[in-house]
Parts: C-alpha cells; sequence; structure tokens
C-alpha cells in the first residue's frame, strides 16, 4: 500500500483537496485515514461542525479540508454555511472530493446534481468517492461503478471506511489531482441529470436497512422506546461511577505507595513536605478521578457511534419544546457532560437560531466532567460505599446519576425561564433530520479516542493543577514551616475571605479552594489535598483527611449547589463568547450563574441545617 | 390532507409545501420533500412527539409542526 511508504520531506502543501457531501456520509472517517487523524467520528447528521485541515500523510503537497456536512444550499445552519462559504471560495486549482453514501445512493446522486448546478459557473477537479461499500453487494458496487465512470468521465471510487477497502486506489487518485483538467461543476450536473429514476433502484435492501426498521420498531415504541431511553441513561451513569472505582481505588493506593517510599528518603523538612503534599497529594487527589473521566467519555463515544443518540433526541423532543428547547439540543446537551466546549460547538449543528442560543446558554450547567472530581469527593464524604437493590446498584454511583438528574433539571430549568421571558416572542423551532442507520461501534477506536481525550484533559488542566499547587503549598508552608497550616499566610488570606463564603456553610480552606475552582473546577480537589495534606502527618487519601476534620454535611451540599451552577471554567467562557451572536452575553452569563450559584447554595445550607 | 394525517403504514406522494417560513421550506426541501415524491408514516411516538417516515427511501423524522406543513395526496 503506498501509504507504507515515507513522507518525502519538506514539501510545502500547493494544492487543497476539499470532503465535501452529505451530512454522515463518513467524510471525517475519509480524512482520518488519508491524513491519519483521529478527528471525531459519529453515526449521527452533524458530527463535524468545524473545518479541520491537514496534509496528506504521504502526499504533503496536497492539503486535505473536511467539512461540516450539507443538507441544503442555503445555509440553514451555522455549520452549513461554513462549508458553502469555504467552497465558494475555494482556489480553481483546488479539488473538491464528494463523499457520497452507497445505499443511499440514488437519493445522493440527486442531491450532488442539485449541489453542483448551484455552483454551476465554478470550475474544478472532482473526484466522486462513494463510501460504505461493506453495506451493499460486490455485483451492485460493480454494476453502479460501470455506469457512473462511464457517464460523469470523472474519477469515481467505492470504498468503505470501516474497513479500510480500496484506499490504495483512491490516494492514487488525489495523489494526481493537480495533474488534472478543471472541468465546469455544471458540466458534471449536466451529466449527473442523464441518470434516470430507474437508475440505482435496488432489488434486495441491504442488511442495515433491514436491521434499522428492526431496531427502530423497539426504540421509537411509544412506550418500550421511552423505558429502553430511561435504562439506557440510568446504565450509563451509573457504569460512571461504578465502573471506574477499582481503578481510582488502583491509583489511590498508588499514589499513597509512591509517597510513602519517597518520603523518607528526603531529609529537608521543606522539600520532604512539598513531596508529599504538594506533589503527591495535590496531583494525586486530582489523578485519582480520571477513570471516571475515561469511563465517560467512552461512554458517549460508543453510543455516538451506535447510531441510538439519533432516536434519543427523537424521544426527547417533545419534553425538550416545552422547555424552549428542541431534539436538536439532545446531542449538544449529552456531549457536555463530557465537555461543554465539544458540545457547544456540536450545537452549531442546530438549525433554529433561538433554539441553538437557548441550549449554548443551558448547557454550561450540564455535569461536565471537570465536575466529576469535586462530585466524587463530596459523594464519598456523604454517602457510606453500600449497594442497594440485591447487589445490583451502587449507593455512590446512585447519587451521582441522581446529580447528573440534578444538572440535567438546572439545565432546563433556567432554559423554561428564558423562553418565557427573554425568547418569548421567537416562533417554535421545527425538527425535520435524517435517521442514520445503525452500526455496531469500533471499541477500539473509541478506546484510543478514549484515552486520548484522558490525557488532553490531564494535560490541559495539569498545569495550572501543579502551578496552583505550588502557590497553596508556599501559602501554607510560610512563614512558619509545614506543619502550622493555623498561622501560615494562606489561613490568614482564608480566614480574610471566609465572611464571603460562611453564609454558604464554607469554612477558610474551602474558600481558598474555591478561588481557585474558578481557574480550572478540578483544582479544588488538588488544592484541598494540598491544603489538608499539609496539616496531617499521615498520609491518607483525600476523602480520609477530609472526614477526619468532621466535615459538615449541609456544607458538603452547598458545595455541590454551588458547583451545580457556577461557571467557573475559562476555556468554556472563551468559547461561548465565540459562539454566541452578542460578545457581552458571556459576561452576564458568567456574573448571572454566579449570583445564582451562591443564593441556591445558601438556601440549601440554611435548609440542610434545619433537618441535619 | 398533510403528512402529520397519515397513519401507520399510509403512503402518499408529496403535493406541495405550505410554509410561511422560507427557511423551513428549504429544511424540508433538502430532506427530499418536493413534489410527487413518495412518502410513508412508519412510527409514531409517544404524547404527539416526531413522527418517522420514509421519504424516497431515505428515513427521516418530522415533528408536528413541520409534518403538518407538507401537503400530500393518496390513492
Amino acid at each position: 500500500m503506498s501509504s507504507l511508504k515515507p513522507p518525502p520531506p519538506n514539501i510545502k502543501a500547493s494544492h487543497k483537496l476539499y470532503l465535501l457531501g452529505h451530512a454522515n456520509t463518513g467524510k471525517t472517517s475519509v480524512f482520518n485515514i488519508i491524513t491519519d487523524s483521529n478527528n471525531k467520528v459519529a453515526n449521527y447528521h452533524g458530527a463535524t461542525t468545524r473545518l479541520s485541515k491537514k496534509t496528506m500523510t504521504m502526499h504533503p503537497e496536497y492539503e486535505v479540508y473536511d467539512l461540516p456536512g450539507t443538507y441544503s444550499l442555503t445555509g440553514n445552519s451555522e455549520d452549513e454555511s461554513l462549508t458553502l462559504e469555504t467552497l465558494k471560495n475555494s482556489d480553481e486549482d483546488s479539488s473538491l472530493i464528494f463523499v457520497i453514501d452507497a445505499v443511499n445512493l440514488k437519493s445522493h446522486i440527486g442531491n450532488l446534481k442539485t449541489f453542483l448546478a448551484k455552483f454551476s459557473e465554478l470550475k474544478r477537479d472532482v473526484v466522486l468517492v462513494i463510501n460504505m461499500l461493506d453495506e451493499i453487494s460486490d455485483s451492485e458496487a460493480e454494476e453502479n461503478l460501470q455506469k457512473l465512470k462511464s457517464k460523469l468521465k470523472i474519477p469515481v471510487h467505492y470504498i468503505s471506511a470501516r474497513q479500510h477497502t480500496n484506499f490504495e486506489e483512491l490516494i492514487l487518485t488525489l495523489a494526481d489531482s493537480k495533474n488534472r483538467t478543471p472541468s465546469p461543476l455544471s458540466t458534471i450536473a449536466d451529466r449527473l441529470a442523464l441518470f434516470s429514476k430507474d437508475d440505482f433502484t435496488r432489488t434486495v435492501s441491504p442488511v442495515s436497512i433491514k436491521r434499522m426498521y428492526t431496531l427502530d420498531k423497539y426504540f421509537i415504541s411509544p412506550f418500550l422506546g421511552l423505558i429502553i431511553f430511561i435504562v439506557i441513561m440510568t446504565v450509563l451513569f451509573q457504569a460512571i461511577f461504578t465502573w471506574s472505582a477499582p481503578f481510582m481505588d488502583g491509583i489511590e493506593s498508588l499514589f499513597i505507595f509512591l509517597s510513602e517510599i519517597t518520603t523518607p528518603l528526603i531529609s529537608n523538612i521543606y522539600l520532604k513536605s512539598f513531596v508529599e503534599d504538594a506533589f503527591w497529594g495535590g496531583l494525586g487527589a486530582f489523578l485519582v478521578f480520571t477513570p471516571q473521566i475515561f469511563f465517560l467519555s467512552f461512554i458517549i463515544k460508543t453510543f455516538e457511534e451506535t447510531g441510538y443518540l439519533a432516536r434519543a433526541s427523537i424521544l426527547c423532543h417533545r419534553f425538550l419544546v416545552f422547555f424552549g428547547l428542541s431534539g436538536e439540543s439532545f446531542i449538544p446537551i449529552l456531549t457536555s457532560h463530557a465537555c461543554a466546549i465539544p458540545g457547544a460547538y456540536a450545537a452549531r449543528h442546530i438549525k433554529s437560531k433561538r433554539t441553538r442560543i437557548l441550549t449554548l446558554l443551558t448547557l454550561p450547567l450540564t455535569l461536565c466532567s471537570a465536575r466529576l472530581p469535586v462530585y466524587a469527593l463530596l459523594i464519598t464524604l456523604l454517602i457510606p460505599n453500600t449497594t442497594l437493590l440485591f447487589g445490583l446498584v451502587g449507593a455512590r454511583g446512585l447519587m451521582l446519576f441522581g446529580l447528573y438528574l440534578f444538572g440535567l433539571m438546572l439545565t432546563v430549568f433556567v432554559s423554561l425561564v428564558l423562553h418565557k421571558t427573554t425568547f418569548r416572542k421567537s416562533t417554535r423551532p421545527i425538527l425535520a433530520v435524517e435517521l442514520p442507520r445503525y452500526q455496531i461501534p469500533n471499541f477500539k477506536l473509541c478506546f484510543k479516542n478514549s484515552l486520548k481525550t484522558t490525557y488532553d484533559f490531564i494535560r490541559d488542566a495539569g498545569f495550572v493543577i501543579f502551578a496552583t499547587n505550588v502557590v497553596i503549598w508556599l501559602l501554607a508552608s510560610f512563614p512558619n514551616g509545614p506543619g502550622n497550616l493555623n498561622s501560615s499566610f494562606l489561613a490568614r488570606i482564608g480566614k480574610f475571605l471566609a465572611p464571603l463564603t460562611a453564609p454558604i456553610g464554607l469554612d477558610w480552606p474551602e474558600t481558598i479552594a474555591l478561588i481557585t475552582s474558578f481557574l480550572a473546577r478540578e483544582t479544588f480537589v488538588s488544592t484541598l489535598g494540598t491544603l489538608f495534606g499539609t496539616d496531617s502527618d499521615e498520609i491518607l487519601p483525600l476523602s480520609e483527611l477530609m472526614a477526619a476534620q468532621n466535615y459538615s454535611v449541609a456544607s458538603a451540599l452547598s458545595l455541590i449547589v454551588f458547583f451545580a451552577i457556577a461557571l467557573q471554567c475559562v476555556s468554556t467562557l472563551a468559547v461561548l463568547k465565540k459562539e454566541l451572536p452578542k460578545k457581552n452575553t458571556v459576561y452576564f452569563l458568567f456574573f448571572g450563574y454566579l449570583a445564582f450559584a451562591y443564593t441556591a447554595s445558601f438556601v440549601t445550607y440554611r435548609t440542610a441545617l434545619l433537618f441535619i | 390532507m398533510n403528512l402529520w394525517d397519515l397513519n401507520v403504514n399510509d403512503s402518499a406522494l408529496v403535493d406541495e409545501i405550505k410554509s410561511n417560513n422560507p427557511k423551513n421550506t428549504s429544511i424540508l426541501r433538502d430532506l427530499g420533500l418536493v413534489k410527487d415524491s413518495a412518502v410513508r408514516c412508519l412510527y409514531k411516538t409517544l404524547l404527539g412527539g416526531p413522527r418517522v417516515f420514509e421519504i424516497n427511501g431515505i428515513v427521516c423524522t418530522l415533528c408536528c409542526d413541520s409534518a403538518k406543513q407538507v401537503v400530500v395526496k393518496t390513492g
């Protein structure tokens, strides 16, 4: 295979290849293979909402652009507009690679004809790539290939991006792009018009179509569909805590072990305290929660590939419309459970501007992975490690599921308030989308991508966390040395600021941790790890150190509510500023959620004190 | 009659799209809902939620507001 040869060195990309086509035809999968990338692929329409570019692995003179899929020629959504604008501004010597679906060939050929006719004034080199060869018979593929090649007079390739089939020939064709003469798109559109209604009609349906009809009977069924949806969502969020528990215990034990074997080797009291508390204690307190982030990411990525999420958005549509959102908001909201940033980008696919803005304003309230370490710590403090329902359900996992539900309730509540006030005059959004076929997820790819997500999470937050830990340790260890936390600089700062957070039940150490969490939420846990570690002679998990301080249940509940609402994420704020039509909205959003978080925490704390 | 009036397994041909909103018309047209396209209602969901239709062999979902904008003819 040509892609196994090493690429020629120092060649600058001079020719652009644009991957275009209907949504969910596998453009990103093709992009990933020919550029050796790991861009996100998903089995629903609108998975790609941003432009990606990278040089071809074996032919660096070619730069490949992966564009969002298009249904429309009018740019009904932000991502479609981006594709149409890019195409309009493309150079004449660039090539257009249209990726279409072998199963829906008849319909996609019709769409391609309309698309090319719309841009009839352009002259470009065009390559037709028909993906999903694995879903149709060889005889059908051969017959259609001959028809298309003879009439269109452009390169046509049948491939399977899923099984990496026929990529050698495709790469050779793409590598020859700059040697071909561009054709007027109107000419290709005229040639496509030569195909009659009966061309590409098949007598036997592919297995994937039959599978879709069979499964949809259950998944979209009025009652059974809803029960299946609730069960899937419950298992999904329960699994995050349950599956990750042994790995978390392992990481915790490893850090305690490393701390126990390294600290006795150090004689300097300051260095010893730094290694034990700021390094192992602080970083360990944060890293112990990474298995949860991995499992969350793995579960969401797996579901994205099945095709079920598009069905789930149908089931949620009626419910979400009541709150001012729509079924199209479902995938951005679900994605935000991993991180609000991809969720905000996924919202680009929402066609109604009003629904898109409402989704963007409310998705920071979902329980994202940065909140997970904080909640996991507080749950460990609040809930004993027991099981319910004959050992089937873990009490801590159930609590976490409850917190996911709480995040969703907050999301729809805020959306309803905005829907009934700021957006009350807007027209109702409509839902009209194509449903993808079901497919078995590529578990290997999901695993690889989830590892990358976890690594990115550690890398992005790691520097902030380590730098914060160093500052916190310095302030906690001076002027009287380690072990004198109450007379440290940090205690003086904390006690000065504590009156601000006393109404919501926080003592000065949590106040300090809360302030650092505005850099990144997960810093809260590592700050407490360093802080409590500095104050203790023993090497223990953070939850045990906090439990030893007789941590108040009311304060823990107050913190949970504060973290559920406050928008403590600089990166999310930056992306929302870019995605929202009015840049100032993000400042209102930050201070609005801060005020809401403080008020709700105050009410929670005072109410909890009455009962506990 | 419109698309929303079709019962499960009923088939029809699209006659026209009656919408005051050009963007909605465009969205529906892009799904293949043009004059004389064959449509069939496949599934209904709970409490008047979106329904699933086969439009020229492609499976799509349309909510009540969008399906009511598509005028169809049967028989």
